[in-house]
């Protein structure tokens, strides 16, 4: 099957305006939210799994690769064509299927919206766990594919500890379910090994999720560092000492000042780093969690602490938080945001030699992360426009990466390998554990059909990538 | 197996040293597995004697088990194959316990019971209440996936294993995950061989997740009929509580229900919770018991245990928690001894070992798929086990589960048949 062929079947699978040919069309479609552009050749709309299947078959009758694609939020290119082919967009899976509040779960599509889920089901006081910072925008499938993470994943676990099984599409058009509706389904647990592919085993068409009940208290607190040395050795103290807090999250001095130039909550604009403790369950144990936490924070040096009174107290506190990304925009042009971990006793380790790589590189470094989890988000700030910055960049991220192996951490913690890290994921894994991997894959997918050339170390891509960080608005910046 | 025993011990000897293999008629019998008796035990000091091993009797072609306590040997079908027993027993030490990072690498072999002894010491603990802990071993827990009665509240094997070194039929040791809790680095391989009955590899190294001990923990029993245990179980879970562990327990026939709750965290925070689960069975008529200490542990270890209780048949259903009590209703007249896990959803049924009722099996397995569960023989003598497959029917995704042994195993070494549909 040539190329038009494939397209005037397609056409006929999922009808002809759900085949986007057009570059017009499909050029919304050639970058996530990572620096990796490939411009894709076909992008197809289905709308049901019958439809997904088909085009599967499609696909592997043309011999070529099919890259799913959810809200493109990722930040690692998963959803970049790198080899070319169909992009299988799954927003029309937009459907919460069922939601069970006696068995504490729901079946949604992929392309249902993250916090969407905890929306449906809040009144009734439930929620789903995973919060990525991008919830408001990013889908339960593409949380699915990177095995997605939050703030909030300290205590309650990231998105494999959620699913309970999936639906998927495999190689040859089989619609099948991994894992189920009930915990230890029998067999090779598949739904486990499945979330966190990043799109390279099949196609989710159905997600089961657990759905957890909200807690009766929650208190958040906001210590206040001098020196960031002070706030890691507090996250250290805190955990060490039993203290499972729900969330616990670091923003140092050049985030804090992203935050309050872009969308001020009131942060102290002279800290080193903020730390924002939070703490959740029956009201007596946070009652005495943020008690000890605050002992902690003041023996540590911090300089104040202050206990949301109310929920608007608290809300603002979180405003700062999840804003801080999109808060980096009022620091520089560009910026490139890294996802490292390491043992949460290595956290003041890494973030000094966080401090020597920004100096090393001569690159302005603004953290904000989960130390809670020792994952760490370094924002590497620079202007695209200054002649071989972003390759500067580009070594300072992987700098702080090699950091984080050699204090026995890993190179992503939830953000995926794919085309971004796949050069490095040999830092953590020797020819044999990946060949494992490949095994693995070669089950599932034994034609490299689905989103390849990304995730494992293969030599450079044949399609054409360019590097391009996110578009700047004209007149922004001069 | 391509070779005569004596060779394939003679070169297992020769590598691993002659202490290492056993052909000793009693130490043989005593590792036979649902009557299969093995021809050779072999019980490597290293992780790097245990690659050997398997490289050497893969060689030879010959079929291997991996032994940790030796708990839980009679999950799973009775094997196709059995040659040589690869034991763990040496491979007990703990590797490293960052208690600030509150995780633990530890060797397979070592028991749940010593590593919780060095855990305590910096205050921390493994939530796995897993059946045996004075015998059962880390890598024993992983491949079987033996959870505990607080599993709910501290997660599964499955969330709390966060690396792996795992030996392949090859004999090469691979890594899989890591020591950090959050890692998304490549495929999450640690998921593919917890619960996989050492059918994919056999596991030498496991990091986990611990957990600080909690500073108190009470357990509330309350008695009474039926209705009234199921009552005050559906008023408790409307409640904000959030209690480490909730069971419905019928002891036996003619005995009355208990409705037995833990709660774990500060003094205040249990005394809270006892009070007001105390507030709810009383009105409704239902005696009750407050136990803390020796006497609460043992009365949970007794229900971890109940999953590998020998010459009994034990089934284990399991359905949306929602499904739990109507389940429980339609099974009762047979008079069971059974423990349900009401935030799992999973139902453990124990009976004699008999023929009427291992033909059960097809009706509980009807009942569990109309509730969207499943049910599969967790234990039983291995005379009633001939005639079917233990896990039940074979899943849709069956034809995968296959692919991947193949990948892994393709000439069928490692305790071939004792998995689900032949695996």
């Amino acid at each position: 099957m040539d190329k038009r062929e494939l397209i005037t079947e397609l056409r006929r699978i999922v009808g002809t305006p759900y085949v986007l040919i057009e570059k017009e069309d499909v050029i919304v479609y050639e970058q996530d939210g990572s620096i990796f552009q490939v411009m894709p050749e076909i992008v197809v709309v289905p709308a049901n799994v019958e439809e997904v299947s088909a085009v599967v078959r499609a696909a592997r009758s043309a011999s070529v690769p099919i890259v799913p694609r959810g809200s493109g939020t990722g930040l690692a290119g998963g959803a970049v064509p790198a080899e070319g082919g169909i992009i299988l967009s799954l927003t029309r899976f937009d459907r919460i299927l069922k939601i069970d509040l006696e068995n504490h779960l729901a079946i949604v599509e992929p392309g249902v919206i993250n916090l969407d889920v905890t929306k449906a089901v809040a009144k009734d006081g439930f929620f789903y766990a995973p919060d990525p910072s991008s919830q408001a925008a990013c889908s339960i499938g593409g949380n699915v594919a990177n095995n997605s993470g939050g703030p909030h994943t300290l205590a309650y676990g990231v998105t494999t500890n959620h699913v309970l099984g999936i639906e998927v599409v495999l190689d040859d058009g089989e619609v099948v379910w991994l894992g189920g509706e009930v915990a230890d389904t029998p067999g090779y647990d598949l739904c486990g090994v499945f979330v966190g592919s990043e799109g390279t085993m099949g196609i989710v068409t159905k997600i089961a999720v657990k759905l957890m009940q909200t807690r009766e208290s929650v208190r958040t607190l906001l210590a206040i560092f001098d020196d960031m040395d002070f706030a890691t050795n507090t996250v250290v103290e805190i955990t060490s000492e039993g203290i499972i807090p729900a969330a616990l999250e670091i923003m140092d001095h050049m985030s804090i000042e992203a935050v309050e130039r872009g969308a001020p909550v009131g942060f102290p604009r002279d800290a080193a780093a903020v730390l924002i403790v939070e703490v959740e369950g029956l009201s007596e144990q946070t009652e005495r969690s943020i008690m000890l936490a605050s002992e902690i924070c003041r023996r540590n040096g911090a300089r104040e602490v202050k206990v949301a009174k109310n929920d608007a107290e608290r809300q603002l506190l979180w405003k700062g938080r999840k804003g801080a990304f999109g808060a980096m925009g009022t620091l520089a042009p560009n910026y490139y945001v890294q996802d490292g971990v390491v043992p949460r006793s290595q956290l003041p380790e890494m973030m000094r030699r966080v401090a020597a790589i920004s100096k090393e590189f001569n690159l302005t470094i603004a953290n904000v992360f989960h130390a809670g989890d020792g994952n760490l988000h370094p924002n590497i700030l620079f202007d695209m426009r200054n002649p071989g910055e972003l390759e500067r960049v580009i070594e300072a991220g992987a700098a702080t990466l090699r950091a984080c192996v050699e204090l026995g951490g890993s190179i992503t913690g939830e953000h995926g390998v794919g085309m971004e890290k796949k050069a490095y994921i040999g830092w953590l894994f020797n020819d044999a554990d990946l060949a494992a991997m490949t095994r693995v894959r070669h089950a599932f997918d034994p034609d490299n059909r689905f989103n390849p050339a990304k995730l494992f170390p293969t030599p450079a891509s044949c399609g054409e990538v360019r590097l391009e960080p996110g578009k700047i608005p004209a007149g922004l910046w001069k | 197996m391509k070779l005569a025993t004596e060779q394939l011990g003679q070169r297992l000897a020769a590598d691993l040293g002659a202490d290492a293999v056993s052909a000793d008629e009693l130490r043989l019998a005593a590792h036979a597995i649902d009557g299969v008796t093995p021809k050779l035990i072999c019980a490597p000091s290293t992780a790097e004697q245990l690659a050997a091993a398997v490289k050497i009797c893969a060689d030879a072609q010959a079929a291997m088990a991996p032994w940790g306590g030796g708990t839980a040997m009679s999950l799973g079908n009775p094997p196709r194959a059995l040659d040589v027993v690869l034991k763990t027993s040496h491979l007990d030490q703990v590797i490293e316990h960052d208690h600030a990072n509150l995780t633990a690498t530890v060797q397979s072999g070592i028991t749940l019971n010593a590593l919780q002894a060095v855990l305590a010491r910096q205050k921390q603990f493994l939530p796995i209440d897993a059946p045996l802990p004075e015998r059962s071993t880390i890598g024993g827990i992983v491949a079987a996936n033996l959870n505990g009665p607080r599993r709910s509240s501290y997660g599964s094997v499955r969330d709390l294993v966060i690396g792996m070194k795992v030996v392949l039929a090859s004999g090469e040791i691979i890594k899989a995950g890591g020591k950090v809790v959050k890692n998304v680095a490549g495929y999450d391989m640690c998921k593919l061989f917890t619960g996989a009955l050492g059918t994919l590899g056999i596991v030498t190294e496991v990091t986990l997740r611990v957990a600080p001990l909690p500073a108190h923990s009470s357990t509330v029993i309350v008695s009474g009929t039926w209705a009234q245990a199921a009552q005050c179980a559906n008023q408790l879970m409307g409640t904000k509580l959030l209690p480490s562990a909730m069971f419905l327990v019928n002891p036996g026939a003619n005995r009355s229900w208990q409705l037995a709750i833990s709660f774990d965290g500060f003094e205040e925070t249990v005394a809270r919770q006892v009070n007001e689960l105390s507030a709810m069975a009383q009105p409704l008529g239902l005696s009750q018991e407050v136990i803390h200490g020796e006497k609460q542990r043992q009365y949970w270890q007794e229900i971890a245990d109940l999953p590998v209780s020998q010459n009994r048949v034990i089934y284990r259903v399991t359905v949306p928690r929602g499904a739990v009590q109507r389940t429980i209703a339609t099974i009762a007249d047979l008079a069971p001894q059974l423990c349900a896990d009401l935030a799992m959803g999973t139902i453990w049924i124990e009976m004699p070992a008999n023929q009427t009722t291992r033909d059960l099996f097809p009706r509980l397995i009807a009942w569990a798929q109309q509730q969207r569960g499943h049910a599969t023989i967790f234990n039983t003598p291995a005379e009633l086990k001939r005639t079917t497959d233990v896990w039940g029917p074979v899943p849709p995704a069956h034809a995968l589960m296959r692919k991947i042994k193949q990948e892994f195993d393709p000439a069928g070494l490692f305790n071939p048949g004792r998995f689900i549909g032949g695996i």
